[in-house]
């Protein structure tokens, strides 16, 4: 009975967490390699009854192990003979070495909450531009045509609007 | 200027993944022309991601997923079968309550919390209900309290810099990891107790007139405050010592006892030593989750001392002791009701 109890929790634990996680590990490499990393990380996690940490511990264990697998994966991945696969390749493992820790995983949703807020406070014609980019995933080439405008003013509208976002979320 | 414009196209062009291969090569030298390029880079990148978290945690269930994790947990735990058991036995009473702590901090629901640049202090907090069993709390300082049922408990997730603080209403027994640089504070509704790294059981529900403290060893500071909060005593308890505290007037009386008996229930035991009938229900409400009322108010004040295990029916508990002491106890639908034997 109580075997059948620790497996609930394991399976809330899974659910809570899966898709955040495959959302990282897809930045990073494609969607059906995340899902079978994730799935060999929580495996792990029954085998080794890791998810009787505590509350940090899991959390580190869980962002380590994520962003290790798809270091390993990119580290073994044959990468195309073209110039753009391999720059985009190395800023890739760049990245992931830059983004080193946990709360880079597991803060996103405060962060998101509050980029809604700076999203509100942005000029108009910034915000409209990139709430369509942002909220409803539209490319510069799609705004441009919508608003009939110049690329390149979304563009460079997007970028203040990344900036903005980003000097508020720091002070 | 021009080439900073030039280059916050080139950024946008790499996020939508629509750029050719001599901006990319552009863009990859500006990168690491500068530390600060980089990290600029890389934060705006991670913002302009971020909207896709949400569209995965709203997207599609794993519930597929689950089952084919499920299918690959079963077929490997047949083979470790022995080894799970044998850490069922130790662990799987209190792992519920651990995890249920880290489901907690990693929700979604957690969007509530206000956003601070600084370091917030977020608390993870744990309630046992009534009825519930005893739970492990391992603390990022590696402490470990153990929550007995009908319990609130709360606690930072991460501690501070020169202290560690936590808020108990209800029954605990704490571990505290040794750490001489960071006192280990426990908040209580009328109490406060300050350690260094020692075992002691807590015992305070703030609706309840007493709080009882004991310490199996080492030295703990006790302060204890009136009912308006004012400052009404402190001393330092030493091993084996139990303080009876009254949370009204916050006077303190100091008894050697044997402290197995208060962390009794760590063990699955509930153990009591001459105590009146109405603590014993009160008690028994809270690790039964069960209405119990004493019918008579004699009844109330006869004292009563024995030992039962809490794998044991609430039937089995009252006819023990009503085999000594003169009642009878009638289960209704939503109450027990103890009354004096004609």
């Amino acid at each position: 009975m109580e075997g059948s109890h620790s497996i609930e929790i394991f399976k809330e634990l899974y659910l809570k967490n899966a898709s955040r996680l495959t959302y990282f590990a897809n930045k990073y490499v494609d969607r059906e390699t995340a899902e079978d990393i994730v799935q060999n990380i929580f495996l792990k996690v029954w085998q080794k009854k890791n998810f009787l940490l505590s509350e940090n511990g899991l959390r580190t264990y869980l962002f380590n192990a994520i962003r290790n697998a798809c270091l390993d994966y990119l580290k073994h991945q044959s990468v195309e003979q073209n110039y753009i696969s391999a720059i985009v390749h190395k800023l890739k493992v760049e990245e992931l070495q830059y983004n080193d820790h946990p709360v880079f995983l597991f803060q996103e949703d405060e962060r998101i909450a509050s980029i809604y807020n700076e999203i509100e406070k942005l000029p108009e014609k910034c915000r409209e531009i990139f709430t369509l980019s942002y909220l409803h995933e539209k490319k510069s080439s799609e705004i441009a045509n919508m608003l009939n405008i110049s690329r390149r003013t979304v563009e460079a509208q997007l970028y203040k609007a990344l900036k903005l976002i980003r000097n508020a979320l720091q002070s | 200027m021009t080439s900073n414009d030039h280059i916050e196209e080139l950024i946008i062009r790499y996020f939508e993944k629509e750029i050719d291969e001599g901006s990319l090569k552009e863009l990859d030298q500006w990168i690491h022309e500068k530390e600060e390029n980089k990290s600029l880079f890389f934060e705006l990148k991670k913002l302009y991601d971020s909207q896709r978290l949400s569209t995965y945690l709203k997207g599609r269930s794993y519930d597929k997923q689950w089952e084919s994790l499920y299918e690959k947990i079963n077929a490997g735990s047949t083979v470790r079968k022995k080894r799970t058991n044998h850490f069922r036995i130790i662990c799987l009473r209190y792992a519920a309550v651990a995890v249920m702590a880290v489901c907690i901090g990693f929700g979604m629901h957690e969007l509530i919390r206000k956003f601070t640049p600084d370091p917030p202090i977020s608390f993870n907090e744990i309630t046992v209900e009534k009825g519930g069993k005893a739970n492990l709390v391992i603390l990022s300082d590696g402490s470990e309290v153990i929550l007995n049922s009908a319990t609130h408990f709360k606690y930072p997730t991460e501690f501070g810099k020169d202290k560690r603080e936590v808020y108990l209403d209800g029954e605990a027994y704490f571990k505290v990891a040794k750490d001489d640089k960071k006192l280990f504070i426990v908040k209580l509704s009328r109490q406060e107790i300050t350690v260094l790294g020692t075992w002691f059981n807590v015992l305070a529900y703030k609706e309840d007139p007493y709080s009882t403290i004991t310490l199996a060893e080492g030295k703990i500071l006790l302060e204890s405050y009136d009912e308006n909060g004012k400052k009404m005593s402190q001393m330092f308890m030493t091993s084996e010592e139990q303080a009876y505290v009254d949370n009204t007037t916050g006077s303190v009386s100091l008894n050697k006892v044997d402290a197995t008996i208060a962390n009794s229930w760590i063990d699955g035991k509930y153990r009591f030593k001459d105590e009146k009938l109405s603590t014993i229900v009160r008690r028994l409400e809270n690790l039964y989750g069960v209405a119990l009322r004493i019918e008579s108010e004699t009844l109330k004040d006869i004292r009563y001392t024995g030992t039962f295990s809490l794998g044991q029916k609430i039937e089995d508990v009252l006819k023990v002791i009503t085999s000594e002491k003169q009642f009878n106890y009638q289960i209704t639908s939503d109450e027990i009701i103890l009354s004096v034997k004609k």
